[in-house]
């Protein structure tokens, strides 16, 4: 993919359009980036290495299958921010005509 | 239902774990049904800055049930991801899934469900399971997502857990996919992993090719007849697409239950779009042999292997066994009966037939039958020793489902018995010769019209009369009056 391509094709993942001046200056830290990353290319046989998920190297925790009441005092206020109607969340049409 | 032109069927069929207390990341009530919207939430499956996600270990135990009772490989580390899209039913523009694709893997994969369709068995392939969070309920006021201005949501479900099952492309028809499902089902119900009668928590997105063309993604059907129904309208569909040499677009479409089409969907996305990444917040967490093991020593007995048991154990065929296997309280019914009767071929017979009719009829719910194993025994003991006719015994059926009628009460009391005195059945027959005499002058010369004299005892009789004595006492009478 040539790199202004990428460009466009990075504002249509993230929903977002950038002006010329913006475009410019993204390009050039894009850039840098993939400049960067260039240096993965460098590591062979990289099967021998696991991959890695977490930057922490930790064992992911897990817990027991029971309700808690701190959840339910924190109820009320997590609702704050929406436009309710008959207590459902009011959201836009999902279907083009 | 025949279909000349090659079909390829490959189901997503997501279930909620309703066997669970608590959603998947936040220690939440799951039990959302009775609730009022959005009153079962928390920061986390919100999705809230700062809020962590944690797992809920019986989540990982059930997904790894399922693994094992599909036959599926199962992957030694849990990896959570990120799937990003933007659509009203997930509040932080994400979904906790897990991905099948470069550097990650699903909880299990490379599986297989065994079927029977005709007769003949069949495998279709499981591709993949993936542990995962249900995202919220889109409620559509005017019913429809069709005719509605705007949608309303209920977060409710957001973070409820949910096993997406997929198959690979092996479904030729949609009555396959009818009885595929219906097994799956039935395994994930000995499991003891989900209700799939609760409303939303069995929904199924299929793809379909016809003729080898593009593959259509149909979603949000809701019900095993439902997935019947979306998947021959869309066969027809593009069948007359084709027939008029156009051909048919990939895209993705919507199962409109209400007026039972489908209509296209503004998603188009491909998989590059959600972005998938390992999700920071969830560490991996190891599988380890020993932990499998232990969950597979909880495992009841599976579908499968209950059709093997009762073809030996009863000596029943494989398709009587696996009609009474699938409807896995039928078959309880029918183990417990099978301790005081052992006449297991009638058994299995009447209560697939007559007794499974009747439920269905009345559209009970198994769990509100009436009807007891002793029941059943009795009914079918009054029938060997010959006090009860057949006709009789269906006749009884109904009230035995619906109302759990003690056969051997309601028979004394209302002398419901077969007819089998001989002499008062005589006395009867009598009646009948002299009130139809042409009729027996006509089974006189032709023996086969003697069924018009035995259908007027059983009609004077009220089907009590015991037909073998009938027709015996009926050649008798014809021949001693000759």
């Amino acid at each position: 993919m040539q790199r202004e391509d990428l460009i466009s094709y990075l504002e249509r993942l993230v929903l977002v359009r950038f002006t010329e001046s913006e475009r410019k200056r993204i390009m050039e830290e894009i850039n840098k980036i993939l400049d960067f990353f260039k240096s993965l290319d460098e590591i062979k046989e990289l099967d021998n290495y696991e991959p890695l998920f977490h930057v922490h190297d930790i064992e992911g925790p897990t817990r027991e299958d029971e309700p808690s009441h701190e959840v339910e005092l924190q109820r009320s206020d997590v609702m704050l921010n929406a436009v309710l109607e008959k207590g459902y969340v009011k959201a836009p049409r999902t279907i083009e005509e | 239902m025949s279909f000349e032109i090659p079909v390829k069927i490959g189901l997503e069929i997501h279930v909620q774990i309703t066997a669970l207390k608590t959603k998947l990341f936040c220690a939440t009530k799951a039990d959302y049904r009775s609730e009022e919207p959005n009153t079962l939430l928390c920061p986390t499956c919100l999705g809230l800055p700062g809020a962590l996600p944690k797992v809920n270990k019986k989540a990982i135990e059930y997904a790894i049930m399922v693994a094992k009772a599909l036959n599926c490989r199962i992957a030694p580390k849990l990896i959570f991801c990120r799937k990003h899209y933007f659509y009203p039913d997930m509040v932080k523009n994400y979904q906790i899934s897990q991905y099948d694709g470069p550097g990650s893997t699903p909880i299990a994969s490379n599986g297989f469900v065994r079927i029977i369709v005709d007769g003949k068995p069949k495998i279709v392939r499981i591709r993949r399971i993936n542990l995962e969070e249900d995202p919220g309920r889109i409620h559509y006021p005017t019913g429809s997502l069709l005719t509605s201005k705007y949608s309303l949501v209920d977060y409710n479900r957001s973070g409820i857990a949910l096993l997406e099952i997929v198959t690979e492309p092996d479904i030729e028809s949609p009555r396959e996919a009818r009885i595929f499902l219906e097994k799956l089902i039935a395994i994930l119900e000995y499991l003891g992993v989900t209700d799939t009668r609760l409303e939303g928590a069995f929904r199924v997105d299929a793809n379909i090719s016809v003729a080898d063309q593009a593959r259509v993604e149909i979603k949000n059907i809701g019900s095993i007849k439902d997935v019947e129904r979306a998947l021959t309208y869309e066969i027809l569909r593009q069948k007359s697409i084709i027939q008029k040499g156009g051909t048919v677009s990939r895209e993705t479409r919507h199962w409109d239950s209400s007026s039972k089409v489908t209509v296209p969907l503004r998603i188009k996305e491909f998989e590059e779009d959600y972005r998938y990444f390992p999700d920071p917040d969830l560490p991996p967490i190891t599988i380890s042999k020993e932990w499998i093991e232990e969950i597979e020593k909880r495992m009841p007995e599976l579908p499968d292997a209950r059709i093997e048991r009762f073809v030996k154990q009863y000596g029943l065929d494989e398709y009587r066994a696996q009609v009474l296997v699938l409807n896995k309280w039928l078959a309880d019914l029918f183990e417990e009966a099978a301790k005081e009767y052992n006449n297991y071929k009638s058994l299995a017979d009447w209560l697939i037939t007559d007794f499974l009719r009747w439920v269905k009829e009345f559209n009970v719910d198994p769990s509100r039958v009436k009807a007891t194993p002793k029941h059943i025994v009795k009914l079918l003991k009054l029938l060997d020793e010959g006090l009860i006719s057949v006709r009789m015994a269906k006749e009884l059926m109904p009230k035995i489902v619906l109302e759990g009628v003690d056969v051997e009460s309601f028979v004394k009391q209302h002398g419901f018995s077969k007819l089998s005195d001989e002499s008062e059945l005589r006395r009867v027959v009598e009646e009948v010769f002299r009130e139809y005499p042409r009729a027996v002058e006509d089974a006189r010369r032709n023996p086969k019209a003697i069924n018009f004299l035995v259908g007027a005892v059983m009609k004077k009789t009220k089907g009590r009369a015991d037909p073998q004595l009938t027709i015996r006492i009926i050649r008798e009478l014809l021949q001693s009056q000759q």
